[in-house]
């Protein structure tokens, strides 16, 4: 079987800016499953990360490979849970995949900074060209979608519900913003001058939104501690939120917050944030890391001309 | 000159004329000729038909939280309960489920058909659902709460369905009660929808989301239309089903034609896949919760209220209209083999009558 997911196709270097194939990464170490790993950055077909079975069928998504290999291993992951954690690990996996990832698809694709000096470029490693021009956008759409629904987007999502956010100075900010690029430049001077304008209201708006993600993210993550709180007798420090051992929603867990505190972000407010008001998640982080990530014992193959990511495989998928 | 006028208006009546046979054929179509309407152009407007419905308190010192404001629910449609026919219910699960959770909060029952003399003039009660159309919401879901709180000045508030929730799900009593209720908006809603989408007939999906059908005047064939745009535009959107299921969501939204129709073959066979990935998850999960019912009249038994919590609601309004509407279906046959939950429903509902 082989295991589909973001990465060099050249040098076969993982890619960490994905969630879903870190968090089924994980699962592959932990669970020592035999499986090849191929870095084949090929979303044509399937959405990555994706298990194709030795039949030649794939299975697309954490959630579903996790639930296959399971039921082909005799549950090594998740086989310890009782029938009531078992409905509350699925509810937290839905938590997870609906709330904190729209937080890392925020801090990776939307946010400006980490956008266009970061993500972006990324894409260029992962695919030969001309696909690297189009997969970014594709993620973009998603994550706009995804952030507008908890109420992240400045543009759409805030004022429209979601949040329900009343608040006056949103409503000023983006009215003088239509207001500046409705007026006509009269000079170049103007012109400057109406740039650096709209130039200090995009910041501000940024700023907005930065704290938005923020206070959103204090709201989650105090939930998902709390429940691991209740689960390990008030324990802070324990690594698993349902106590005793690891469960898949702890892998999906902690694959989000290694996306969202990556060292080599730009922009790094989240880490800083979380640094300050959540010392022992990262102290949790940082364990897991260490105990558990380990990429050198991973068997790792470049793919084959079939799944190569160009535009000839691309086009071969549309037929 | 008589001669020659006479002549001029006899050729230009030949030729303007129309021919009898012609005639003839335009005297019988067209098929129908419609009457006036009879009816006041008011009845356009929801307040003075049979779209909007009642609430009334159960009991006015005993109501947990009083009221103080007016609101209206809006919701697609309401059907009569089965186990009484004097009382309406919601047709939509979210809509039910919302709908039991502001009654037992707020000590309200369901809408009546008709109430008795008696109790209509005594307690003059604000708080109503209405009939909406999906076009009434900016986003196109229903339920939509609208709040009046006209004490000091008069303001309305619109809240729409997901804040609905989102505040809902801050009133659960643990933390457990709120990821359960994360399984139930998930995996069971998904599974609700995709069982409207392809087991249901076009008319069940009518009467389920549209109050069209009380109108009989209306043609059949803009029903249908309506009814796929509002496929598209409410459920694939609400409870952020597009997002879990994207396959299922691209191949039923209005604006992904040609790509649904290049990828078509592959597309549909990953819609496959999400199905039976949505069944298999449905069927664990209910077998669960009918096992936690084995031992309690309803999931929370230890506050000993005895009333039911939200997650008991979100349950209780998705399996009765399973059991309504989804007769036939594979859905239906899972709830069918699990007694404690079917049970649960109409215990749940029957404490708002």
């Amino acid at each position: 079987m082989e295991l589909h997911v973001w990465g060099s196709y050249k040098d076969g270097v993982i890619s960490n800016f994905d969630p879903e194939c870190l968090a089924a990464i994980y699962y592959i170490m932990f669970t020592e499953t035999d499986v090849k790993v191929v870095p084949s950055s090929n979303s044509f077909n399937y959405k990555l990360p994706y298990l194709k079975k030795n039949d030649g069928e794939a299975i697309s998504g954490y959630e579903s490979i996790v639930a296959y290999l399971e039921k082909e291993n005799g549950g090594k992951l998740d086989n310890w849970l009782s029938n009531e954690q078992f409905l509350l690990n699925n509810g937290l996996k839905v938590f997870i995949m609906d709330k904190i990832h729209s937080l890392t698809q925020y801090v990776l694709f939307l946010n400006k900074e980490n956008y266009e000096q970061y993500t972006r470029g990324l894409f260029k490693k992962l695919l030969p060209f001309p696909m690297q021009y189009n997969a970014p956008l594709v993620y973009r759409d998603d994550a706009v979608k995804r952030c507008s629904n908890v109420g992240l987007n400045l543009d759409t999502g805030m004022l429209l519900g979601g949040v329900g956010y009343e608040d006056s100075t949103i409503e000023e900010l983006l009215e003088s913003e239509k207001k500046l690029k409705n007026t006509p430049n009269l000079t170049r001077l103007h012109s400057q001058k109406q740039q650096e304008k709209l130039n200090e209201l995009l910041l501000r708006k940024n700023s907005i939104n930065n704290m938005h993600c923020i206070h959103l993210a204090e709201s989650y993550y105090n939930r998902i501690l709390e429940f691991s709180r209740e689960n390990n007798r008030n324990d802070d420090f324990s690594l698993f939120i349902f106590g005793e051992q690891l469960s898949s929603s702890d892998l999906l867990f902690f694959a989000q917050l290694n996306c969202q505190t990556l060292d080599v972000l730009p922009n790094n407010f989240m880490k800083i944030y979380l640094n300050f008001k959540f010392p022992n998640l990262i102290a949790k982080l940082e364990k897991f890391n260490n105990e558990f990530v380990n990429f050198k014992n991973l068997n790792i193959e470049l793919p084959k001309d079939k799944d190569y990511p160009s535009l000839f495989n691309y086009i071969k998928t549309c037929l | 000159m008589a001669s020659i006028s006479s002549s001029s208006s006899s050729s230009s009546s030949s030729i303007w004329r129309v021919p009898e046979p012609i005639k003839a054929v335009f005297d019988t179509f067209p098929l129908k000729t419609y009457s006036a309407n009879k009816k006041s152009d008011l009845t356009l407007f929801p307040q003075n038909t049979t779209n909007k419905f009642e609430l009334i308190k159960k009991d006015q010192d005993q109501s947990q939280f009083s009221s103080q404001g007016n609101f209206q629910l809006g919701v697609y449609n309401v059907s009569k309960y089965v186990k009484d026919p004097n009382v309406l219910i919601p047709t939509d699960p979210i809509c039910l489920s919302t709908l039991l959770i502001i009654n037992l909060r707020n000590g309200l029952l369901l809408p009546k058909v008709k109430f008795p003399e008696g109790d209509n003039g005594n307690i003059k009660n604000n708080n109503f659902i209405t009939i909406l159309s999906y076009h009434a919401s900016y986003d196109g879901e229903l339920p939509l709460l609208i709040e009046d709180n006209s004490g000091k000045n008069l303001q309305k508030s619109i809240k729409s369905t997901s804040l609905i929730n989102d505040l809902n799900l801050t009133r659960c009593t643990d933390n457990k009660e709120f990821f359960k209720c994360q399984v139930v908006d998930s995996i069971l809603y998904d599974c609700w929808v995709i069982t409207v989408l392809y087991e249901l007939s076009d008319l069940q999906k009518l009467k389920i989301y549209t109050d069209l059908l009380n109108d009989k005047e209306n043609s059949m064939v803009l029903d249908t239309l309506t009814l796929n745009d509002l496929l598209a535009s409410t459920l694939i959107t609400r409870f952020s089903f597009n997002i879990r299921n994207e396959n299922l969501a691209s191949y039923w939204s209005n604006n992904n034609l040609i790509k649904n129709l290049v990828y078509r073959r592959s597309l549909l066979a990953k819609i496959e896949m999400e199905k039976n990935s949505i069944f298999r998850k449905t069927l664990e999960i209910l077998e669960i919760f009918e096992q936690e019912l084995a031992k309690s009249n309803f999931f929370l038994e230890e506050n000993n209220k005895e009333l039911p919590s939200i997650l008991d609601c979100k349950i209780a309004g998705l399996v009765y209209c399973i059991l309504q509407w989804c007769e036939g279906s594979k859905l239906y046959a899972m709830i069918n083999t699990l007694p404690n939950l079917k049970s649960h429903c109409y215990r749940c509902i029957d404490k708002c009558i």
